[in-house]
């Protein structure tokens, strides 16, 4: 194999660059695509319940039950919505979603406690919403169960006993402490955006040529094919790499979203990837007649497994096992995998190797189907 | 190339399985020359360009263009090449004067001859206001000629046009053919397939294909006097429709055919066309009710020559 000609790829991936700037559509998919999707998934799609419009039924009126309530209405999870006056009313404020769950305290709130008995409060939650309502329903136990400590200990206290409890619980929660969804859903976006931009539009815009007679002009000339595949591929690893580290700025100016772990290896794996995806359009151009074709194609093989299975939204680990078998075969699995010990935990690659295992295998496999294919088409 | 050919096809067969696409052709293209390359679609044509250009290697058979073995340098032939399709309209979406730098560079052309060319095919085009806008503004003519330059940038010894007048109009086209000329003139072989085969009358030599065979090969009046030996006449009858059924039961005719509003026929051997055969003529319509308007004599078109070659060859499988 003769050397390659630096010029000449170099001229056909500033042709590339020109018409990919040129093409209104498809710069919109690559600059607002990126940037709208962490914005839906920061702000809007976030599975985190936060300042839930908590409507009060005090039926006690005690500085107990007031202490009570005040224990809600303090954490960002609760908002006061309003006082509600006859339990009649509870139906149609949780019917228009005026509010969204209802704390009931009985009458004998304050005389229960005092008199040692059990008070029963009540809790109503719409539960259209199961997510939301399992965890209403969860806050809910949790301080209840801390109010009842509290004023155990009290008790045990006013009658000069040891303030004892025998067991206390207190939970730290590792690698994302906020248990902010968005900070999870990083790296699962920079998996998306990359089959989008590095499969989809490599596969349509060598179709393309194939559809306007261009490639023909181009096999006669003297390029040879390994120049005109890099010079056509490396403008979209480019932008793909800036789409990824434009995510992760993002991220991190949103939402102080940062990388736990080594830059190197992140960069190396989003690389590794990469080569796999772009192998993978020029696959699906070598088979695709036409740019829709092409698209549908791609869109298929790429972006739909990379969303359904590969972890990004449905944990696998919840997968009926055959769509888990499935998940084996979807390189977003494995590349989303890294990203997450690497962007979240920090963790070195003794944790994810065997990940980095299955992006190699895809990529040699990929690369492999595609260069005899390619050959086939040129001969 | 001391031969003085340019492209020199021997033999030269491609199969794909079972099917023969192209079968044992042979012929050469002199240097300098207009080549016309004709034959219907799926004929073998675009195979035949296809092994010229070095894109796809021939099952068996040889050619060698602008002194190179297409078997064993296909590389080299590359560059000697130009290349230009009718389905080729350079980059629509990046400006003429990007189509030209890039198609420049793929040919190696080194910058300040390509400076020097991409400002002379700017001038000879007028395109001076056009250069910064995209490809896809200019017309059709200007556009077609702009990839004719554009193939020619690192000046190649033989260009090959494959159906270059096809979806253009007739002024363009006859403006092409003037282009063609020029570049002949200077020195450049040039190897071009249509099939409007009026435009095979502007080609020096022409070689016609037809279901993989090489059917006939020379120049265009040679063409046409080795084909018809006969004199052929051009009849203008009342009724030509049933005039085209009655006229070979006249004794001087051959054949005869249907041409538009007009009546061909061809007469036997030796006999040629005079007043007397004229008047015999006249009488025989007359005779069956039939008014002979005018009567005389034509020179076949290579379009006649080919439906002739064509119909010999089906005649002689049947």
């Amino acid at each position: 194999m003769k050397s390659l000609n630096f010029g000449r790829m170099k001229v056909v991936a500033l042709k590339e660059f020109r018409q990919i700037g040129r093409d209104r559509r498809s710069l919109g998919i690559y600059i607002f695509l990126p940037i709208f999707m962490l914005l839906m998934f920061g702000y809007a799609l976030t599975y985190d319940v936060k300042e839930v419009r908590l409507g009060i039924l005090d039926q006690s009126r005690t500085a107990d039950s007031r202490e009570f309530i005040s224990k809600f209405t303090e954490t960002e999870f609760f908002a006061y919505g309003m006082t509600v006056d006859r339990y009649g009313d509870a139906d149609y404020l949780l019917d228009k979603r005026i509010v969204v769950a209802i704390l009931v305290i009985p009458p004998d709130f304050s005389r229960s406690i005092l008199a040692g008995t059990e008070s029963r409060v009540q809790i109503l939650v719409d539960g259209s919403n199961a997510n939301e309502a399992t965890q209403v329903q969860s806050y809910f136990s949790l301080i209840t169960s801390q109010f009842n400590q509290k004023f155990r200990m009290d008790f045990l206290a006013r009658n000069g006993q040891n303030q004892y409890l025998p067991m206390d619980i207190r939970p730290r929660i590792w690698y994302n402490p906020e248990l902010r969804s968005s900070r999870y859903l990083v790296p699962g976006l920079i998996v998306y955006i990359m089959m989008l931009l590095a499969v989809i539009s490599t596969a349509v815009s060598i179709v393309r040529e194939k559809e306007r007679r261009t490639l023909e002009q181009l096999m006669i000339s003297p390029i040879k094919p390994a120049e005109l595949i890099l010079g056509k591929t490396i403008p979209y690893l480019i932008i793909s790499l800036i789409a990824a580290y434009g995510i992760l700025t993002a991220a991190w100016f949103l939402f102080g979203a940062t990388v736990a772990g080594s830059h190197l290896y992140l960069f190396l794996i989003v690389l590794l990837f990469l080569i796999g995806a772009l192998g993978l359009g020029l696959l699906i151009s070598t088979i695709a007649p036409n740019q829709s074709v092409a698209f549908m194609i791609a869109a298929f093989v790429s972006v739909l497994p990379t969303i359904l299975l590969s972890g990004f939204i449905f944990p696998i680990e919840s997968m009926h096992p055959f769509l888990q078998a499935i998940s084996l075969v979807i390189p977003g699995r494995y590349f989303l995998e890294a990203l997450r010990f690497i962007i979240i935990k920090g963790a070195g690659p003794e944790a994810w190797w065997p990940d980095l295992v299955g992006l190699i295998v895809f990529v040699a496999i990929v690369l492999g189907i595609t260069r005899t294919k390619l050959n086939q088409l040129i001969r | 190339m001391t031969n003085g050919f340019s492209i020199d096809i021997k033999n030269l067969t491609k199969k794909f399985g079972a099917f023969t696409a192209v079968d044992d052709v042979s012929f050469s293209v002199k240097k300098g020359e207009i080549f016309g390359f004709l034959g219907p679609n799926g004929s073998g044509k675009s195979t035949t360009i296809r092994m010229l250009c070095g894109l796809m290697s021939p099952t068996s058979g040889t050619a060698e263009v602008a002194g190179f073995d297409i078997n064993q340098n296909p590389e080299q032939v590359k560059t000697k090449i130009g290349y230009m399709s009718q389905r080729f309209s350079l980059y629509n979406d990046i400006t003429v004067s990007q189509n030209i730098d890039f198609w420049g560079t793929l040919y190696k052309v080194s910058a300040s001859d390509l400076k020097e060319r991409k400002e002379s095919l700017i001038a000879d085009l007028n395109l001076e206001d056009w250069k910064n806008r995209l490809t896809q503004t200019l017309p059709g003519g200007i556009k077609q000629r702009l990839a004719l330059g554009c193939a020619m940038l690192h000046q190649p010894e033989i260009i090959f046009l494959d159906e270059p007048t096809g979806g253009v109009d007739p002024v363009s086209r006859r403006n092409f053919w003037s282009v063609i000329d020029q570049l002949s003139a200077s020195g450049t072989t040039v190897f071009v397939t249509t099939h409007f085969l009026d435009e095979a009358e502007y080609c020096q030599n022409v070689g016609m294909i037809y279901n993989a065979k090489l059917i006939a090969l020379g120049s265009p009046t040679a063409l046409r006097e080795n084909t018809f030996k006969e004199t052929s006449i051009e009849l203008d009858v009342s009724n030509p429709m049933e005039a085209v059924s009655i006229i070979p039961d006249h004794p001087d005719v051959a054949e005869s055919s249907i041409f538009g509003n007009l009546v061909h026929a061809i007469l036997k051997p030796g006999i040629s066309w005079s007043p007397d055969v004229e008047t015999s003529f006249r009488t025989f319509l007359e005779s069956r009710h039939l008014v002979l308007k005018s009567a005389e004599p034509v020179v076949p078109s290579l379009e006649d020559v080919f439906i002739h070659l064509i119909d010999q060859i089906s005649k002689g499988k049947a």
